[in-house]
């Protein structure tokens, strides 16, 4: 059975964000918190790493059951990453875990358990900033993570497939993204190919469209194009995104289209659930 | 369904403790820390652990949960009340703490552990994978693990090398409850499946009783007693860093196509045949049919009674090289047991040299060549009975054995050739295969171009020639127009110069007779005729005029000569410039609008057969597109399918040369311990027999 391969030390996988860096990103996002896309994207993938670093820390320290890329597209196309990981593409995990830009003191009013709120401090780390400015080369950017999952496969022929997930707001602006999006989902490991899913940040107060199993209630083509683009949910994601609420069924698809915050969070965590980790 | 916080959400709840947690002595304890400053977690498929001690200095590992456990709490309260009810030292001290850790103003169970300390199975193996004492100790241990637990009604539910610590003192702790199945539970279904390098291939989630911890303990164990009686197992059936011990899913699922059966199958120490063996005949049974543990007895771990382990010989692999004590010189084998026949045939010699030399001297040489036949008759039978020795077969043996291992090698090293050129192949044929998919890829690019830009062309043709219609369009409207007037000016001279009578016009020398004349030739008005030729008569030497009717003939009138026609044809001038004098200027809107509205008609058919031309093309290209992207995805899924096949052949490959370079290791610990053992019979000679046969040593 395809997605089904184990992911350990010996067999690991990998992970490769695309982020859309263009300068529609400084606009703010849907939902009743005025915040700019391209902090809450930043926001959301430091969020993430601590999550995968968390989620693989044993005993001896965190196992590299991922290698890790953060591909930025706007301006320029390349790694999105900050401080020592400047300008790498797939990083073993464990580096990731160790090698934060910075590490942040955040101010957080939490309740106290009691009815109050107390002030206290959390250390956030922070491996990317947010940008943005230029285009949307999607395009390139997917032609990028190609390059990237072809090398890691050369490699890794029998791992889970590798996982590429795509955030952006707009429409590409150096062409039809749909052939290079076929070309990435063309990369197959023993355990099946390439996974593609896309995110769409909103900007307007339309009500996110989850992970949907037909293009039919799509507002219009370039959503259509997007559903298009993305792989099918493997089982293992599908039981988890049931547990977490959704309508699922066999076709179901790895796409989000208007998201507000928490979807982006809903997305990244749904995405990455490849499998149980051992 | 309660949604748990996230592993990371716990990270940032504990970086306060006192406001994460309720209980008085967790409140304002330390939490162990990682590189970052942030609170360390251990994590796995449900929970997150941290190491948390009080102020009184007490270390406690707290479980913080990020998935629900179907009936958690139940479960806890009958698993602590049935191990309050057990003795065993691999019990780790637990509270289950309904109010456990605060994380985003809710409460959230956790488990309050007793801090173990002990080594995980995996890292305890390799700093002992030399020791076989220690070894064969803890397989002893853990096989009355398992009958302890047996007899208690208990199942783990997830035995594997995760959640076995060794302490200091040699003895297991067995950590980790959540899917443990006690007696009260009964019924219920399992909270986890357990690891998957550890778990029968049947096993299912129904699966929840007293037994279905018997295939991992038969793993576990059969790993313990295989690194223990051949410690170069380990580093050939275990990957470093692999989630495993020996053996791992894939050989419980595919055991035809696993790399590790065949080295345990084909073990020389038999123990180990038998336990892989009964474990290998496990596979396909029912998890409710699996035998419980029966450990092996070993009568000592020093004595070679019934188990008599692989010493490792050296040179070693890298990885073990650090590892090894240095081996005991090999005992030298020596010929014993000289018999008297022995003794009687040696003594034979020196009586058959003294002979042959006296027979020299004293016979003829005849006699004395029977003296030397003798003497080689000697050589050659003392020759046969040093082959026949047993000391001489044993050694013969050994040499076999080294010969039999050296073609082994040879054959192994031939496969790993064969692979290797295999994998050449492989890698040649997907790179060639990926440049054909290019070229192909980049002729359909290309046709399409070639599509798209014939379609542009077409239509930028059609689009130039409505764009000129066009601009034609001004000057011809205009035309129209001034033509419109032009007619609407003549027509209005017409029919004044119709109104004017030559007969009321009362000309000189016109008289009725004449302007009967002219009335005959259909002239009435100054709107009758447009003007007079005249026409020279040569015989006459005068002109004769001929009247231009409005139809374009001329006609003579009689009576009329050059004089008076053209006095006629003056006064028709004068009136049509009186008539000219009254001509419109302009053209009536009626009619104005009537033409352009002509022309706006004709102008909007432009626009349309412009949008007509346009929709056309975009029509066109759009299924161009269609059969571009329809056969980019055929090519598309026939590149997935074939690279899918691809990465299969590169893992199976990658398997079998593992797989050989498994056996390799193992023929050439055997070859060195074998050419180790052959330098034990250098002493085995036949000038080393004779010296044995004349004097016993």
């Amino acid at each position: 059975m395809a997605y089904s391969a184990e992911i350990s030390r010996t067999n690991p996988t990998a992970f490769v964000f695309l982020v859309d860096q263009s300068a529609s990103m400084n606009d703010p996002i849907g939902g009743e918190i005025p915040q700019r896309k391209a902090d809450v994207v930043a926001d959301a993938i430091n969020r993430l790493l601590t999550e995968l670093s968390v989620k693989c820390a044993k005993e001896e320290g965190v196992r590299d059951y991922f290698h890790v890329a953060v591909v930025g597209y706007g301006q320029s196309v390349g790694s999105a990453f900050s401080g020592d990981l400047e300008g790498r593409d797939l990083v073993p995990l464990s580096q990731v875990a160790d090698n934060p830009a910075r590490v942040e003191e955040r101010p957080k009013k939490v309740p106290d358990g009691a009815g109050g709120l107390v002030e206290t401090t959390t250390r956030f780390p922070v491996w990317m900033e947010p940008v943005a400015n230029g285009g949307t080369p999607m395009v390139r950017a997917l032609q990028y993570a190609e390059t990237l999952v072809a090398k890691w496969l050369a490699d890794h022929p029998g791992c889970f497939p590798p996982i590429v997930l795509n955030l952006t707001d707009g429409e590409s602006t150096d062409g039809d993204p749909s052939t290079a999006a076929v070309d990435v989902q063309t990369h197959a490991s023993a355990d099946g190919a390439t996974l593609l899913f896309n995110l769409h940040v909103s900007a307007s107060e339309a009500t996110p469209v989850t992970f949907p199993e037909s293009d039919e209630d799509l507002p219009d083509a370039y959503a259509r194009t997007l559903f298009g683009m993305s792989s099918t949910l493997p089982p293992d994601m599908r039981s988890y995104a049931s547990q977490q609420g959704f309508e699922i069924s066999d076709v179901t698809r790895g796409f989000v289209y208007n998201a507000d915050i928490a979807s982006v969070v809903q997305f990244l965590d749904i995405g990455t659930r490849a499998t149980d980790l051992r | 369904m309660v949604q748990f916080p996230s592993g990371a959400a716990y990270v940032e709840a504990l970086q306060n403790t006192r406001l994460c947690f309720a209980e008085p002595d967790l409140k304002g304890a330390k939490v162990e820390l990682d590189k970052l400053a942030r609170p360390r977690p251990i994590s796995g498929n449900f929970a997150s652990v941290f190491s948390v001690t009080t102020a009184a200095g007490k270390r406690h590992a707290i479980k913080c949960f990020t998935r629900e456990v179907a009936d958690q709490t139940v479960r806890y309260r009958a698993i602590s009340d049935h191990l309050n009810r057990v003795e065993g030292r691999w019990k780790v001290g637990f509270e289950y703490l309904q109010r456990g850790v605060l994380v985003e103003g809710r409460w959230y169970p956790v488990l309050k552990m007793d801090w173990v300390e002990g080594t995980g199975l995996t890292r305890w193996i390799e700093q002992h994978v030399h020791d076989q004492r220690a070894l064969v100790g803890l397989a002893e241990r853990f096989a009355a693990l398992v009958a302890d637990l047996a007899d208690a009604g208990i199942a783990h539910g997830d035995l594997q090398h995760g959640n076995l610590l060794v302490a200091s003192d040699g003895s297991l702790r067995l950590v980790d409850y959540d899917g443990m199945y006690v007696p009260a539970l009964d019924g219920m279904k399992a909270a986890e499946m357990g690891h998957r390098n550890y778990q029968s291939p049947l096993r299912s989630d129904v699966d929840f009783r007293p037994d279905v911890d018997r295939f991992s303990a038969w793993v576990i164990y059969l790993s313990l007693v295989s690194v223990a009686a051949d410690p170069a197992l380990w580093g050939q059936l275990h990957q470093q860093g692999g989630e495993y011990l020996l053996l791992a899913e894939e050989d419980y699922t595919d055991p035809a196509g696993s790399s590790r059966f065949p080295i345990l199958l084909d073990h020389q120490v038999p123990e180990v045949r038998e336990l892989v063996a009964r474990v290998r005949g496990m596979l396909g049974a029912p998890v409710t049919a699996l035998p419980p543990l029966t450990p092996i007895t070993f009568t000592t771990a020093q004595s070679s009674g019934t188990f008599r382990p692989v010493q490792p010989a050296a040179p070693l692999p890298p990885w073990m090289a650090d590892h090894v004590l240095p081996t005991e010189p090999v005992p030298r084998a020596r010929f014993v047991g000289r018999d008297s026949s022995l003794t009687a045939v040696a003594l034979v010699a020196p009586l058959l040299v003294v002979g042959t030399v006296l027979l020299a001297v004293l016979a003829p040489a005849g006699v004395a060549l029977t003296g030397v036949c003798g003497l080689l008759l000697w050589f050659a039978s003392t020759f046969a009975v040093y082959r026949a020795r047993q000391e001489t077969r044993a050694k013969r043996r050994e040499y076999a054995r080294l010969d039999e291992l050296d073609a082994r090698l040879l054959d192994i090293n031939q496969r790993l050739a064969v692979l290797t050129e295999e994998g050449d192949a492989l890698a040649k044929s997907a790179a060639q295969r990926a440049a054909s998919e290019k070229v192909l890829k980049a002729g359909l690019q290309e046709r399409h171009r070639k599509e798209t830009a014939a379609i542009d062309t077409e239509a930028q043709r059609q689009l130039a020639s409505i764009m000129s219609r066009r601009g034609g369009m001004g000057a011809e409207r205009k035309r129209e127009l001034d033509q419109a007037l032009a007619d609407l000016r003549a027509e209005h001279v017409r029919q004044r110069l119709a109104t004017v009578s030559i007969a009321d016009a009362g000309l000189e020398g016109l008289g009725g007779k004449l302007v009967a004349n002219l009335r005959e030739a259909g002239i009435a008005t100054a709107a009758d005729f447009a003007g007079v030729n005249y026409v020279t008569n040569s015989q006459a030497q005068n002109k004769n005029p001929f009247f231009r009717l409005p139809s374009g003939l001329t006609v003579r009138v009689p009576g009329f000569g050059a004089v008076k026609a053209s006095r006629l044809e003056d006064w028709r001038q004068k009136q049509e410039w009186i008539a000219r004098n009254s001509q419109p200027t302009g053209l009536p809107d009626s009619l104005r609008r009537i033409i352009e509205s002509r022309f706006a008609q004709r102008v909007r058919d432009l626009d349309e057969l412009e949008q007509q031309v346009k929709a056309s093309a975009m029509q066109q290209k759009a299924l161009v597109n269609e059969r571009f992207t329809a056969d980019l995805v055929a090519i598309a899924d026939q590149v997935r399918a074939a690279n899918a096949v691809t990465a299969q052949r590169r893992v199976e490959h990658d398997r079998a040369v593992r797989r050989c370079h498994g056996e390799i290791e193992a023929a050439r610990t055997a070859h060195l311990i074998a050419a180790r053992e052959t330098t034990a019979y250098d002493s085995i000679t036949y000038p080393r027999f004779l010296r044995f046969a004349f004097t016993g040593r």
